[in-house]
Parts: structure tokens; C-alpha cells; sequence
């Protein structure tokens, strides 16, 4: 049996490690894992030919649901019906309920996750606690924060300008959700007419471009990758970065010893009226090819890969957030507390559905919030872009739809 | 008198800028390049002015072996060599054909072949995706050897076409009155005689071989089949995820060292078919 | 020179020689066919025949992983001609690709050859390493010029900060302003090599006596430049610029790696945008349709050119 894997921040020595002990379970299964930072780029040929591999976490660059909706993707309904690994339950009842609903279409079950991340801002603790600065829970905290900071001539805030999904991860969705509430984002996710225009994003450009103005963010970002810009933030030159609950194990072999960083919500508005518990949520999606040669031990070792002990294991060993409920007492390594504390405090996670269901419209999106944060557009024709290229989607009929309940 | 000498050693002047500063605009990242891949991801994050302190040799075999930058070297070789050999002897087999032998629809068949030269490779990508799917050769040496063998033969038979006109008949006559095979004569005789042109073309096919990215990328893109520059991208996007700087520089510099090696070696065979090349064009 | 019959020996005409009535083993005609079977096999099956293709297809809509494709008549090229801004801003940027960076690079290996030709020491030197950019794959100059223009460890901001000019700093290949620019210099930096030994040749076969007779009547070097060297340079200028032309369509791989192989609008160009279509988002007829476009962009452009060398020509 083959499983495919995107290889990313945690590795993907834990899938095998289950391959081996799934193996010993059933001797008669072998199990070959492989992984790849762009495994896409070699799942598209195999699907095309029809050979794809058993199981597969397929990573952002493909597209996910046009697979779906040309018949390429087991439906998982009749095996989740089955019962869990390890515990008394079956194992569709073991998922977060809302996490498993993403990947959901038309009744079935295509789409399952994982591990969950989440995405916040980390600062550096040890220098805070030099200077005597508290972390901001405000948006006007925030600045004044940003003000003192930059007087050190530190960078207040970097983030990844090559992949603005940290910046609309990291604040731009957030504090449209803050002003507006979650209706205004899941309308926008649903492309109502309006809904991209509504005042809540314009503000959260605006406060974006007020930030930038101020020289808040660091000089240059736009043209750093990911892990550059943590670089920046490892080296001491910024102060701050918004960015996913995978720092720690993405940077481990250049954290220096003495490093201490750690997770905050975002600061959200203080008169805003949306929930400020609110936490982004993005599970991995596997997925079981239709053409695979053996769907059924799939489906049984991802039910083995998610059951509550081996998610427990994945969550303290890789320190990632898992869609699995009810772990009981888990034992997280320490610079995942506070990422687990909040969002299992959460009222409510927010999602990126929308740009599974549209890269299109997502690409756009991000090329929109480059040429606005450099400064071409106001915050009024960013707003304006973005609903207009939700419009093109919304009346292109050859594009699916889909919806958020 | 002393005006013009003066503007003499003006103009020279301006000349030896211009030269010079133009070498130094290639020199210079190249060196860079060097040097910065015997720093650790560290220093080169903090103080990328400063030379190594302490040579990193350790950068190239992290490259070199969990980079698996040795296999992508030893696929392109598979994959180029046996590529140039296939390329070589199918463009001189229809070059000969082409340049010594009257027949309807010649001209047609040699404009055929050279409009390849001018056409974007891109047009055909999606057909040829789904062809080579069609015929399992997606993601094999076999399938993209096959593509380079197509996208190849242009410029081959353009430069050999080229030597084969001009050679003079009456050696084939007098091969074919000792008794010899026409294929004989193309094998024994001309082909010899067209050693230059294969020479030349030779090193223009194997250094756009060895170069080439776009087909490489979409037709074998299977991690260990992949050819170096596919590699060296996708090492690239890789070391970014885990943030090993040192060793990517290493890599990069593996990947441009053999190339200019070998131009270097050859480069008046190069310099010379580039010309040849064109003027004759 | 005669044959022994006495017959004047001809060389090989174009077309092929014909040889006169000699028995022989084999008919040439099943020699030709052998011979030019293979190349024709190739090129005909996985060359010419995807082009055929990709043309129709372009009539269709479908993915890698469709069972059939769909007619759609022409919405393609209507919805890719009337409502894609992202394809226009790709034509668009290939435009510039080719005139301003094919001017720029026209120019310096124009500048350089001329420099060479009347340099004596360290001619050779120069050659050499002239080639060094044009030699080594794109994908490392790509990636080696994303490192020289990193924001952060980058040599070009580095300079910029030891000659106190923070302020010139840039994240050149990230902002939308100044990335295609960049994108040009690497391209430049890239290609120039190829024209500077390409003009060398066609500088140096220009016949002493017109050069000299130019400066004997008083003409000082640029005029000797501008009207003697510079005409006689026009076939191959002609040539040169065909390569930048046929050339220009097919960027891809600089484009793609200094994006990271993600679609940025600012600096997207017609084969990455091919691309993103194609093996991203999995609209294969669409992305026919794009290869289609770029094929008139290109026939359009190369006769552009060649009405307007043919003027010059004429002129002179």
C-alpha cells in the first residue's frame, strides 16, 4: 500500500513510524510512505494516468475539490461508520464535528483531517521581559506597543510578503472578523454580492495600511519567504510575527538555545463586536483516491493513524493541534500550551474554505493584497478588486459552489 | 595631435569600464555565490557581508547526499547522454537523407524540421502530457529522453544538413564503385567527414540538455528520476522549509560548476558553433 | 577538376544530388525513406502532432483528470481575451520582456562586442567569462539572482547598506514596482553573452577597407560606428533579433523560480500563467487556449520585426 505525503514542518517520520506498527497489527500489509514539500507536483501525473497512490495528503497546490467533483476521491461515508481504534466509539464520532464538516460535499465524506493548525502572533519573550513590554491584546495596544518597539530600532511586526496568506491569516481576516463578527467572513466566503465590500474588511485594510504607515512593519518583507522572515524574527530583528502553530518545528535546527517565544491571539478590536476567542482553524485534508488499488486498508490505517492514542502521540511529539476530540490529559511540549489553550478556549474557529474551493479567486486575492500593501491600491480599490473577482467566480458557471451552513 | 591621443586614451579607458565592469557584474555574484556556501544559515542570516570564518564543507554533503543532489547529477547524465547519442544519430540519418538526395516534398520535410526551432515548446505541453500518460511513459527516463529526442532535432539537422551539402560527391561514388553500401557511405565515409558539425552540434545539444528545466519539471518530476536543475528548484523550495541556507547555497554552486567547467574546457568549439551558427543562418 | 570520364564533377545541389545511373544494392529511395524515418517518427508523433492538438483543444473544456472533453466552441478565447486580466497583464509583460530588455541587451552586447574588437589585451579573458551566465541552467541564475536581490542577506541591499543608502533598500523581487524590472536584469544578465561573441563575429567580418576609407575621409570613430560598421551589421542584428523574439515567448523557468512556483500578477508571463492553468488549476482546454494566444503573440511579433528591418534595409 502507498501513502503520499506532504512533507512539511512535522516530518513525515511519525506516518511511518504508524506504517510500521500498522505493518506488525497486519502482517501481511506492507506499507510504503513517502513524502514531498511539493507532493502535488507529482500526485497530478499519477491521477491523470490513473494510478494514484492508496492514501494521500495532497498539500496546498492542487486542486482538491476539482479531483472530487471529477469522481477521483473515495467517499469515506460507509467506513467512518465503523468503529475507532482504541476507544468505544465510531470513528466519525471521534472528529471534531465542524472540522470533519470541511470536507464534506453533497452528503459525502471526501475530505478528512488530520492535525489541525492554528495560526496566532509570536513575540520574543526574553526580549519583552527586557524592555518591559507586555504583549497587546488591543489593536490600539498594538500600536502603542509598535511605537516603543520601533524607538529600539527594532522591526515591530514581520511577516512572509512572498505568501500573503500570513498576512491574511495573521490579520487581515482576523480583524474584519473582529469588526464585523464571523457572518461577515463566511458571507465573503460564500460570495454574496457585497459581501468582500462590507465595511468590516475596508477597516481592517484601512488599520493594515495605518500600521504600514507608521513603519510598523518590517522594511522588505514583501520579499521574504516564509522561513526568511522567521529568520528575522529568530535573529532578533523583529519583535513579532503572526504566523502558524508550526513555528517551533519548521525553525528547531536554527532556534538558538537561549530563544523563548511565545503564542498570542491576535490583538482584535476592543469595540469590535466579533467573538475575540475566535481561532483560525485549518485541518489537513487526506483523501483516498478512487482509482486506488486498496482503498479499504486506506481507509483502515488513516482510521489507525487517527485514533485518539496515536493523535495524542502525534500531538505531543510534533507539538501540532489535532482534529481528533477528546484527548483527555495530553502532555504538550511547552511552546504548544498556549496554542492548545486557546483553541480549545475558542467560542469559535474560522476556516480557509474558500480557497480550497476557489484557488482562483484565492490566487487573486493574494496578488490584490500585495499590490495594496505595496501601496498601489487604497484601501477602497483593494476591497474593490477582491469583490470583483469574487463577482467573476460567483457568475462564471463552469466553476462549482459550495457553501458554508 | 595631442587631442587625439587624448581622446585615445579616453576611449580606452571607457572601453576597459566597460569590459571590466561588465565582468565584474558576472564575477561577482559568482564569487559571492562560492563563498557564502562555506557559511552556516547563521551568519549568513546575520552578517552576510563577512567571509566564512570557518570553511562549512559540511554544506556540500548535505547537499550532495540528503540534497540527493548525487543522483540528479547521475540522472541527468543517464538521461542527457543517451538523449545526445539518440539526437546525433537520428538528426545526421535525416540530415544525410535531406542534403544529398533529390526527392519530392525534401524542401517541405527540411522546413519542417527547422520551424521547431521557432515554435514555443509550451503549445504542445498539455497534449503531450496527456499523451505520454496514454502511453505510460509519464514520469520515466525513457518518456522525457523520447521529448528531448523530438524538441531536439532542429537545431542538429539544421548545422549537419549544413556539412552534408557541402561535402563533395565523388567520394560517395567512388565508396559506392569499391563496392560499398549506400548506408556504407553515410556510415564509413560522410559521417567521419561531418565530424566538426556533430562536434558542435554535439556541445549545443548536450548543454541545452543539461539545462533544461520546463519538460524536465512537468515530465519527470518523481523524486529520485528528477534531473538536476528540477533538483536543484525543488531543493531550493525544500531548504526553505527547513531553513538550511548554508547548504542550498552548496547546491547551487554544485549545479553551476560543471557547466562552466566544461565551457571553459571547450570554449572555442562553443564560441565557434554559436557563430556558425548564426552566419550561416 | 574533372572525373575520369570527363565529366565535370558537380557538388551537392540543394535538394540532393543526383547521381548518375549506377547499379546499386539498394534503391536510394528506401534508404532515404530508412533514414529519415526515425527523425520523422519523433518529431511528427511527440512534436507536431500535440501542436496540432493543443490547437484543437483549445475548442474544449477539460482536466488531467476528466474522462472526456467538452466543445465549447470559442468561449475559451472569449473568456480569456475579454475577461482575463490575468492574461493581458501576461502579454503585457512579455512585451517588455522582449523591447525593453531585448533593446537593453542588444544594445550592451553591441557596446561590449565593439570594446572587444578594438581591445588587444585581455580579449580573450573577456570572451571566456562573458559566457559564464549564458552557459550555466536558468534555474541557477534564477535562483543565485533571488539571493542577490534577498532582502535580507542579498548583496545588492547589503552594498546599498554599507554605502549608508538604507533607503535605496528593496525587497526587489518581492514588490510588485520594481520585480519585473529585476526580472529584466537577471534576463539581461543572463543572455547578453550570447549576442556580445554573436555581434564579435559579425564586427569582426566587417571589410577593413570600408572602415578605413571612412576614417581617411575624416570620420571619427563613432561616425565610422554609425554609418559603415552598424549597416553591415543588420543581418545578423536581424538574426539576433529573431532569437530575442522566439526567445521571449518561452520564459518560463526565471519567472517560475523567482516566485517560488507561486502565480504572482506582477511579474507573471504567458507560459507561467500556461502553467498555473494547467497543472494547478487542472483547466487543460483553457490552458490551450493561452499556448494558442501566444503562438499569434509570437507570429505577430516576428513579423512586426521583419516589416521593419525590411524598412531599414530598404532605406539604406
Amino acid at each position: 500500500m502507498e501513502v503520499a505525503c506532504f512533507l512539511g514542518g512535522y516530518g513525515i517520520d511519525f506516518f511511518e513510524q504508524c506504517a510500521r506498527e500498522y505493518e506488525k497489527m497486519h502482517p501481511h500489509v506492507t506499507i510504503n510512505v513517502w513524502g514531498n514539500p511539493r507532493v502535488w507536483e507529482q500526485l497530478i501525473p499519477r491521477f491523470a494516468s490513473g494510478t494514484p497512490p492508496d492514501l494521500c495528503w495532497p498539500g496546498w497546490g492542487i486542486n482538491k475539490w476539482s479531483l472530487v467533483l471529477n469522481g477521483q476521491v473515495y467517499p469515506m461515508g460507509e467506513h467512518l461508520q465503523q468503529p475507532a481504534y482504541g476507544v468505544d466509539k465510531k470513528w466519525i464520532d471521534t472528529f471534531v464535528p465542524s472540522l470533519l464538516e470541511v470536507g464534506r460535499y453533497d452528503g459525502h465524506y471526501y475530505l478528512l483531517p488530520h492535525n489541525l493548525d492554528t495560526f496566532g502572533w509570536w513575540y520574543n519573550e526574553r526580549l519583552f521581559e527586557e524592555h518591559g513590554w507586555s504583549p497587546p491584546r488591543t489593536y490600539g495596544q498594538l500600536l502603542e506597543l509598535c511605537e516603543a518597539i520601533k524607538k529600539e530600532h527594532i522591526a515591530p511586526v514581520t511577516f512572509a510578503g512572498r505568501a500573503p496568506v500570513y498576512a491574511l491569516w495573521g490579520f487581515f481576516f482576523p480583524w474584519a472578523i473582529s469588526a464585523g463578527g464571523i457572518e461577515v467572513y463566511n458571507r465573503a466566503q460564500n460570495l454574496e454580492p457585497g459581501a468582500w465590500k462590507d465595511p468590516a474588511f475596508l477597516k481592517a485594510a484601512r488599520c493594515v495600511m495605518e500600521m504600514k504607515r507608521r513603519g510598523y512593519f518590517q522594511g522588505g518583507l514583501v520579499g521574504m519567504s516564509g522561513t526568511e522572515s522567521q529568520m528575522e524574527f529568530l535573529v532578533g530583528r523583529a519583535a513579532m510575527i503572526p504566523c502558524g502553530s508550526w513555528l517551533h518545528n519548521e525553525m528547531k535546527d536554527v532556534i538558538p538555545s537561549d530563544f523563548r517565544m511565545e503564542f498570542i491571539r491576535g490583538p482584535v478590536f476592543e469595540e469590535g463586536v466579533g467573538d475575540p476567542t475566535c481561532m483560525f482553524g485549518d485541518g489537513s485534508d487526506w483523501l483516498v483516491p478512487a482509482k486506488a488499488k486498496h482503498p479499504d486498508v486506506a481507509s483502515d490505517f488513516f482510521r489507525y493513524m487517527t485514533s485518539p492514542d496515536k493523535a495524542r502521540e502525534f500531538l505531543e511529539q510534533k507539538g501540532s493541534l489535532m482534529c481528533i476530540a477528546d484527548l483527555g490529559e495530553v502532555k504538550v511540549p511547552s511552546y504548544m500550551e498556549k496554542p492548545l489553550q486557546f483553541v480549545n478556549q475558542a467560542k469559535s474557529l474560522w476556516g480557509i474554505e474558500y480557497s480550497v474551493w476557489y484557488p482562483e479567486l484565492e490566487t487573486e486575492i493574494q496578488n490584490a493584497f500585495i499590490d495594496f500593501y505595496c501601496e498601489l491600491l487604497t484601501p477602497e480599490e483593494f476591497v474593490e478588486r477582491v469583490e470583483k473577482a469574487a463577482t467573476i467566480t460567483r457568475e462564471d458557471p463552469s466553476i462549482p459552489k459550495f457553501k458554508i451552513k | 595631435m595631442r587631442r587625439i591621443v587624448a581622446a585615445r586614451t579616453v576611449s580606452r579607458a571607457c572601453r576597459y569600464a566597460l569590459l571590466g565592469g561588465h565582468g565584474l557584474l558576472v564575477l561577482f555574484p559568482m564569487l559571492w555565490l562560492l563563498t557564502t556556501s562555506l557559511k552556516d544559515t547563521w551568519s549568513i542570516f546575520k552578517d552576510p557581508w563577512k567571509l566564512p570564518e570557518t570553511l562549512q564543507w559540511v554544506n556540500y554533503s548535505k547537499a550532495w547526499i540528503s540534497g540527493g543532489l548525487g543522483w540528479k547529477f547521475w540522472n541527468s547524465m543517464v538521461v542527457d547522454l543517451v538523449a545526445l547519442t539518440v539526437i546525433l544519430l537520428v538528426a545526421a540519418m535525416a540530415a544525410y537523407a535531406l542534403a544529398r538526395f533529390k526527392f519530392p516534398g525534401n524542401r517541405v520535410i527540411y522546413y519542417l524540421f527547422l520551424s521547431g526551432m521557432a515554435l514555443p515548446v509550451f503549445l504542445a505541453i498539455v497534449p503531450l502530457f496527456m499523451l505520454m500518460t496514454d502511453l505510460h511513459l509519464l514520469n520515466t527516463r525513457v518518456g522525457l529522453i523520447t521529448i528531448y529526442v523530438a524538441y531536439m532535432l532542429s537545431f542538429p539537422i539544421f548545422i549537419l544538413y549544413g556539412f552534408f551539402k557541402t561535402l563533395p560527391g565523388e567520394l560517395a561514388e567512388a565508396a559506392l564503385i569499391d563496392g560499398c553500401t549506400p548506408f556504407g557511405v553515410f556510415w564509413r565515409v560522410m559521417l567521419p567527414l561531418a565530424k566538426p558539425g556533430l562536434v558542435t552540434a554535439g556541445i549545443f545539444v548536450f548543454i541545452g540538455l543539461w539545462n533544461e528545466y520546463p519538460l524536465a519539471l512537468v515530465f519527470l518530476s518523481k523524486g529520485e528520476l528528477q534531473t538536476l536543475p528540477v533538483g536543484i528548484a525543488s531543493l531550493t523550495m525544500t531548504q526553505r522549509y527547513q531553513a538550511d541556507w548554508g547548504a542550498l547555497f552548496a547546491a547551487l554552486t554544485i549545479s553551476v560548476i560543471p557547466t562552466v567547467f566544461f565551457y571553459t574546457l571547450f570554449q572555442r568549439q562553443i564560441q565557434a558553433g554559436l557563430t556558425a551558427g548564426a552566419v550561416k543562418g | 577538376m574533372r572525373r575520369s570520364d570527363g565529366n565535370p564533377i558537380r557538388e551537392a545541389e540543394p535538394g540532393g544530388q543526383k547521381l548518375p545511373g549506377l547499379a546499386y544494392l539498394h534503391r536510394p529511395s528506401r534508404l532515404i525513406v530508412l533514414f529519415l524515418a526515425p527523425a520523422l517518427l519523433f518529431y511528427l508523433v511527440f512534436y507536431i502532432y500535440p501542436m496540432a492538438k493543443a490547437m484543437f483543444l483549445s475548442f474544449h473544456r477539460g482536466s488531467a483528470t476528466s474522462e472526456e472533453f467538452v466543445y465549447v466552441g470559442t468561449e475559451n478565447f472569449q473568456k480569456l481575451l475579454l475577461h482575463d486580466s490575468a492574461f493581458w497583464t501576461s502579454l503585457w509583460h512579455n512585451l517588455e520582456l522582449v523591447v525593453v530588455a531585448g533593446t537593453v541587451t542588444l544594445v550592451l552586447a553591441l557596446a561590449l562586442a565593439m570594446a572587444l574588437t578594438q581591445t588587444g589585451r585581455g580579449r580573450g579573458f573577456f570572451r571566456v567569462i562573458f559566457l559564464f551566465p549564458n552557459v550555466m541552467p536558468v534555474v541557477a541564475a534564477a535562483i543565485l539572482w533571488s539571493f542577490v536581490l534577498n532582502p535580507s542577506f542579498g548583496i545588492v541591499n547589503g552594498l546599498l547598506r554599507q554605502l549608508k543608502l538604507e533607503s535605496f533598500c528593496r525587497a526587489w523581487l518581492g514588490e510588485p514596482q520594481t520585480a519585473l524590472w529585476a526580472v529584466m536584469v537577471i534576463q539581461i544578465w543572463a543572455a547578453v553573452g550570447f549576442y556580445v561573441v554573436l555581434l564579435y563575429a559579425g564586427i569582426l567580418n566587417v571589410p577593413r577597407q570600408y572602415t578605413e576609407a571612412a576614417r581617411l575621409d575624416g570620420a571619427n570613430g563613432f561616425q565610422v560606428f554609425w554609418h559603415v560598421t552598424l549597416p553591415m551589421l543588420t543581418e545578423i542584428l536581424r538574426i539576433a533579433i529573431i532569437y530575442i523574439v522566439i526567445g521571449s515567448a518561452n520564459t518560463f523557468a526565471l519567472v517560475f523560480l523567482v516566485n517560488e512556483g507561486e502565480p504572482r500578477r506582477h511579474t507573471e508571463v504567458l507560459m507561467t500563467y500556461l502553467y498555473e492553468q494547467a497543472f494547478r488549476n487542472g483547466n487543460f482546454g483553457y490552458a490551450c487556449s493561452i499556448g494558442v494566444m501566444t503562438l499569434v503573440f509570437v507570429i505577430g511579433l516576428a513579423a512586426t520585426v521583419n516589416l521593419l528591418i525590411r524598412k531599414e534595409s530598404v532605406e539604406l
